[in-house]
Parts: C-alpha cells; structure tokens; sequence
C-alpha cells in the first residue's frame, strides 16, 4: 500500500475496486465507516452488493471478469474529461502517449455492452475519484488479483492514481490489500521466487555479492535464477521437475485449485514435507510432518498490508515437541550442510532483515516494544517509518518517474455455456481465515458457521431450480461434484455464485480451474463456469453432508493419533 | 428501568465479533453455547439484534414453569435448567429474539456423529434433534460476569451500545473501569479465580 491504513480515515475518497474489506479485514473495514463518518466519499466497484456497498455514495455493480474493460474506460473518463493533473503527468510520469493509445479505444459507451455499467454513472465516479479533496486511495484485493487480468488490472488501477495525482502526497494512492495476516511480512523477507529480503533482486550480481558475504557463502553458491511459484508445483511435477516439497503452514489440498488433480500429483513426490500445527488434508498425505508452534506460542514480527512492522510476544511456551518455524528451518538447513543457528527471533532479524535491507535498518525491537510500530522505509535509527510512499511524485523507477502501462480486456477462460450456466467467483467469510485449519478449530467460530458452508446465489437463480433457503445443493463444475448449502440473498448478482474456499466438504476448490496467468501465476480463483442443483432428499443429504465431514475428521485423526504411541527407547 | 443492548446499524460491519464474543463467554459460563445475538443482514440494512428486554415481556407472561423471570434491573432472564423446552417463549416473541438450542448428544452415548433428520431450510421452532433436551436461550445481558455485556466490548466500531437508566451504575467511568475488569478476568494469562469470584457475587 502507498499509504497507511490509519490514513485512509482521512482520505476525501475510497475507491473500492475488487474488496470486500468487511469479510477480509474488518479492521480495515472499520477505518472505512469512520472516514465515511469523517466525510469521505465512498465508491463500490463490484459485482456483489457488499457490506461496504450500504454506506457507499456511489455502487457500481460491475459484470463479473470485466475489470480491465472497467478500469480503460474510467481512465478513459478521466482524460477526455480534463481529470488528468498534467503538470504531474508532465513531470513525475512517463508513457503516456503509447497508453493513450490503448486507452483511447475504451468509453463508458462501447463497454458498457461488456461491464454492464451505466455511463452516466460510471463518468460520475470517475469525476468524484478524481476530483477529491485532499486524496483519494483505490483499494483493491482478490477482486483483482485472482483474474485471468490480474497484473494488468494493477498496471491500469496505478495508472488512474498517476494521470489524476492522487498519488504521492499524505493519505492517497493505491491500497492492494494482502490475503493473510503476514504475507506482506513473509513477501520482506524474501519468501517470493525472485527476490531476496527487501525485494533485492535474485539475479543482480551486486545483490548476491552483497548476500553471499552476509551469508559467509561462496557467490555461485547463490541460485542464479528466479524460482518456481506455489501455484506451478502440481504441472513440475508432472514435468518431472520437482521432487521434492517442503510446505510450511498452508493447506494446499484445501487452498489451490482443482485439488483432486492436485492430490493425484502430490503422490508423485518423492518426498513431501509439511510444518503445520494441525492435522491438514496436506499432512494427511505428507511424508514427514513437523509440528509447528501456534500464534500463541511464538513471538516475532508481523509485517501488515501498509509496511508497518508489528511485534508480537507468545502467550504460553510450546507444548510437546512442537518447534518454531525458525528452529525447525535452522536445524533442516545444519543438516543439509549450512550450519544455521539463532538464539532468538530478535537476533534473525536484526541479521536477516535490518543488516541486509537498509529500508529496514531503524526497524529495531526496542521501537516495536509493547504497541509500538516501525513502517518501512524507516533506513535510520532517528527516522520515524514512512506512512506514504512515494511522497512529491518521486517513484522507485531508477528515473523515479512511473511509467504508464495499458492493456486490451480479454474475457475469462471459462465462459459460461449452455451446460454450466453459472459463474463460480470464491470469496472469504468473516468468521473463517484461509484453509481454516486454525479457526475450524476453534468451537465458537464454528459455532458460527459450519460445513459444508454457503454458496450464495440470487433469488432468481435460486427459484429457477427450486432452491429454498438453506437447502443443500450439489455444486458442480468439469472439474468435480460438491454438496454445500444455498444462502439465498439478495446481494448477489444474477449468473453468479459465491462460494468461500474454506470449507472441507463443501469445497469449492474442487470445481476452481487451475488456469494462472502468465506474470504473477496466480490462479483465476474469481471466475470459472458451474451448475448448481437443488438435492431431491434434503434429510439424506444432510445426513450425507455430516458422515463425509465425520469421515474425514476420522481420517485426519487416524493419520494424527500415529504421534500419540508411547515413545519407548 | 430498563436496560438493553442497541445498535447503530450504520456502524455495522457484520464482522459477527459480537456473536463470537456472546458464545464464548456463555460457554465459560458453562450455559448454552449458542449466541444469543443474529445478524440481520438484507440488501440495504445489516445489524445485531438481540432481546430488547420488553417491560411487558411476553416470554415472561407464557412460561409455565416460570423458568422466565423479570429481574429488578429490566433485564429478563431464562433459567436453562427450569425450561422444559416448550418453545411457547419462542413462538410469542415479536422480535424472533428466543431461539432453542441444546447439547448435542454427538460424541457420547454411542453416536459419533450428527445424524439430522429434518431439512435445514424447517424452521428453527420446528427443528427436533433426537436425544437432544432443548432449552429457550436469549439475551441475559450477561449476568454470569456483573452484567457487562460481551457483545458491547468486542464490537470493533463501538455499534453497540448498552442503554441503561439506573442510578445504581454509577459514572460512565465506573462502568467503563467495570467493563475493563470484565474484560480483564478473561483474559487467560492472568490469575482471574478473584476477578470471577467478585463476578459472581455482583450478579
């Protein structure tokens, strides 16, 4: 994020493109209603009616998969109108004439056919994006990110925060959101193919100079190339390329798409190593399995979606033979050859991050004590963190100038047809984070929400099938077949259905296509054609519902229990 | 007197917090589980609602086995071991604030799982689950902790209120202080066996 989310309270606009902040982060959620009641306007982007949607100024219900056809002619608004702050773009912006040209081609009037929005209504957000007093912030999440068009929906989104400057000053600019509690965190310190901590870059020479003599390695010991991404590792298998798998706290049984091929693939590991606290359908099928501590157990730093660093204490020491992450990597890492060896989470990351990442230099444990905070950049020990990014239209481009980048809209992969007639988009829920390994463990969440889970779906297509509230369903897709239960409402848009990817039983992961696009890899979890169909014998199938999820708890306790033989020398 | 929790819907963000916030400390309490809050949400409007503690309570008047009684502070109460389980409490509410729940009989005597056997979509009144002795669960503004309802304290934009007019309650400090000792005693790294002794006493 190029702001803070503090600052967002104060933002004169939010532009909510893609995010449903009430389910993914409430917390986030919570800084919108306050900036609303500061008398910041609200505009919702979004096929769904989502919560954010009640208080918004203006909802535009977009088609599902049109984003890119949406954001080109918003821009597209934005110019011809006289929107654009061209001093800015004048100084601080390069490529402008050839994303014009793509730009160019795209109104509210021919896409309208395509995004199913209003032009008047679509001309009037632009204006209220654009024309905001002091700032205005896009906010984007999954929304964008999990679409055939993803990176190019980011490309686009930052080009409108650039033509109209509602970047680089106090409290504006772009929002992505992240998916999980520290990916920003585990993204810092390098846990991404091609960069090492502080996003330095894996094939700079200068870089893995830099690396190998904190590492006190040869450099040639240092991979010379970007690595592979999670969503690749089902087809290198198959390509014979990948043999072995070390998976640390993700479930991806539950989270990937197309989990029945997946699993097929999985067996042909060599070996297959998981770190988990909880017995996870991953585990179930892994080699070896390392337990792990819980967030209660270990302490270390978060990193949240705005850069701020945060500090966390354990609660309560480890029980049994649980290790922490870090622990568990150093010894792995020793035995394997490289002697690695910490004494406490403060050491690795005043040598890990703050030595090697001078944005994060005055990031130090005594500034994050108690409820204290450090935002990155923050390259001294003086130095206060850096809510905004970017400030005076200086870039992170080596002329520090952005460069405007455009693309053409391409449909999805999977269009609707004839024999699944409906668009599968999956979606989070409140109560449940990620695979729910953690909160399908808790008793008073599921208290809230149980298996198989929801699928959301219109009225009209609920009445088309003879669905009643709450009846269970069968959910299918060229993929596979699931049982889940109809949450009839009236938010959502006619076509689609919503389904949450946490759900054991009612997974919807299992109808998902394994389509990622070609930059960033991620799946097109958002879009994806499904039929639904009301189930004939509602008492069978509930009780069908209960004995899978019993029968597969039972498994995952079966696998579980192995841990529990006495240990005998 | 009167005493109930309010909501400002504009506020509301359905993060359901309240509800968790509700069955945990019921549970701890070793009562009904179930929250004793729902989240409305349509289209337009979404928020908790929760018993609104009637002067003439309806609930109150039709128990026959008087397990609804009306307390001094306005507050009407079930005693879910009095119920019967009629369900007529549930039935003459015009706010739909009573609901059934009971143990599940699941993991003991024999049965492993659930076995339902009726559709969700049946009403909740008309839900029977064998071997299952239900009992009417609502709003008790939690007397089980000095009654400083949990809902109003977890709620993350301040959207709920607890409406009150008493002169016993004290400064709206001294019901902050109370709440924060409220808060504090379920906390589990604390030694809380005082702080819930002192609990009980008050309610």
């Amino acid at each position: 994020m190029s702001c803070g989310v503090p600052g967002m309270e104060d933002a004169g606009c939010i532009f909510l493109f893609g995010y449903n902040p009430n389910t993914s982060h409430p917390i986030v959620a919570r800084r919108i209603v306050r900036a609303k009641e500061k008398g910041a306007k609200i505009i919702v982007a979004d096929p769904r009616f989502i919560e954010t949607s009640r208080i918004a100024d203006l909802y535009l219900p977009l088609k599902n998969g049109s984003n890119i056809a949406f954001l080109n002619a918003f821009a597209n608004v934005i110019v011809k109108d006289g929107l654009m702050d061209e001093e800015f773009v004048k100084e601080h912006v390069t490529g402008f004439d050839e994303w014009w040209k793509t730009i160019e081609k795209y109104t509210p009037e021919n896409t309208k056919e395509i995004t199913g929005i209003d032009p008047g209504l679509l001309r009037e957000a632009a204006h209220m994006y654009a024309t905001a007093e002091p700032s205005s912030i896009i906010g984007w999440g999954m929304g964008v990110c999990q679409h055939l068009q993803n990176v190019e929906a980011v490309h686009t989104c930052a080009a409108i925060a650039c033509i109209t400057h509602q970047i680089g000053k106090p409290n504006s600019g772009v929002a992505p959101v992240r998916g999980q509690n520290n990916v920003q965190g585990a993204c810092d310190m390098g846990a991404l193919p091609n960069f090492f901590p502080g996003y330095q870059s894996v094939t700079d020479e200068k870089i893995k100079e830099k690396f190998a003599q904190a590492w006190h390695i040869p450099v040639d010991k240092l991979s010379d190339h970007v690595g592979y991404k999670v969503s690749d590792i089902g087809h290198l298998i198959d390509d014979g390329k990948l043999h072995a798998f070390v998976n640390m706290g993700e479930d991806p049984l539950q989270t990937e798409p197309d989990t029945d091929h997946l699993t097929e693939q999985l067996a042909k590991l060599d070996i297959f190593i998981c770190l988990d606290i909880f017995m996870t359908q991953s585990c179930a099928v892994a080699d070896v399995v390392l337990p792990a501590t819980s967030w209660g157990e270990h302490e270390g730093v978060f990193t949240a979606c705005d850069r701020t660093f945060q500090y966390f204490s354990a609660a309560v020491p480890p029980k049994g033979e649980c290790k922490h992450d870090w622990q568990i990597i150093s010894e792995i890492s020793t035995r394997m050859g490289y002697p690695m060896h910490y004494e406490n989470t403060k050491q690795i990351w005043d040598e890990e991050c703050r030595a090697v990442w001078p944005a994060a230099y005055g990031a130090t444990y005594e500034k994050m004590a108690g409820v204290g905070y450090a935002q990155w950049p923050i390259p001294t020990l003086e130095h206060k963190g850096s809510p905004d990014l970017f400030l005076g239209g200086k870039f992170s481009t080596p002329d520090q100038k952005a460069k405007l980048i455009a693309h053409d809209f391409e449909y999805p992969s999977e269009m609707p047809d004839k024999e699944y007639p409906l668009i599968l988009c999956t979606v989070r829920e409140v109560g449940h984070y990620s695979c729910r390994s953690m909160t399908g463990n808790c008793k008073e969440l599921s208290r809230l929400a149980e298996e198989p889970g929801y699928a959301h779906i219109n009225p009209k297509d609920a009445a088309a099938r003879g669905i009643n509230k709450e009846d269970l369903i069968w959910a299918y897709s060229r993929r596979g077949k699931i049982i889940t239960r109809a949450f009839i409402d009236d938010r959502v848009n006619e076509g689609a259905v919503y389904m949450t990817y946490q759900w054991w039983i009612g997974k919807c992961n299992t109808l998902t296509l394994h389509h990622v696009d070609t930059r960033s890899h991620t799946p097109e979890d958002k879009f994806c054609a499904i039929q639904i169909e009301r189930i004939d014998d509602q008492v069978w199938a509930e009780q069908h519902a209960q004995e899978l999820y019993m029968k597969m708890k039972m498994r995952l306790s079966k696998v579980a229990s192995a841990q529990n033989e006495p240990m005998e020398d | 007197m009167n005493r109930f929790i309010a909501i400002e819907p504009s506020r509301c963000v359905a993060c359901g917090t309240c509800r968790a916030a509700c069955s945990a400390g019921h549970k701890e309490a070793g009562l009904q589980d179930e929250p004793r809050l729902a989240l409305f949400e349509s289209r337009d409007v979404v928020a908790s609602l929760t018993c609104h503690h009637c002067e003439g309570a309806p609930c109150f008047k039709v128990c026959p086995v008087n397990a609804i009684r009306h307390d001094l502070d306005g507050c009407v109460r079930v005693d879910e071991k009095k119920c019967i389980g009629c369900k007529l409490c549930a039935v003459s509410c015009p706010f739909g604030a009573i609901h059934m729940s009971g143990t599940p009989v699941a993991g003991v005597a024999g049965i492993q799982y659930n076995t339902p056997t009726f559709s969700a979509s049946l009403s909740p009144i008309l839900q029977y689950e064998v071997g299952v002795y239900p009992c009417a669960v609502k709003c008790d503004l939690c007397a089980y902790d000095g009654c400083h309802p949990h809902c109003v304290d977890a709620c993350i934009t301040n959207a709920l209120h607890l409406v009150e007019e008493d002169g016993d309650s004290g400064t709206p400090r001294e019901i902050e202080d109370k709440r924060a000792k409220a808060l504090q005693s379920s906390v589990v790294m604390f030694d809380n066996c005082n702080d819930e002794k002192e609990g009980g006493e008050r309610s």
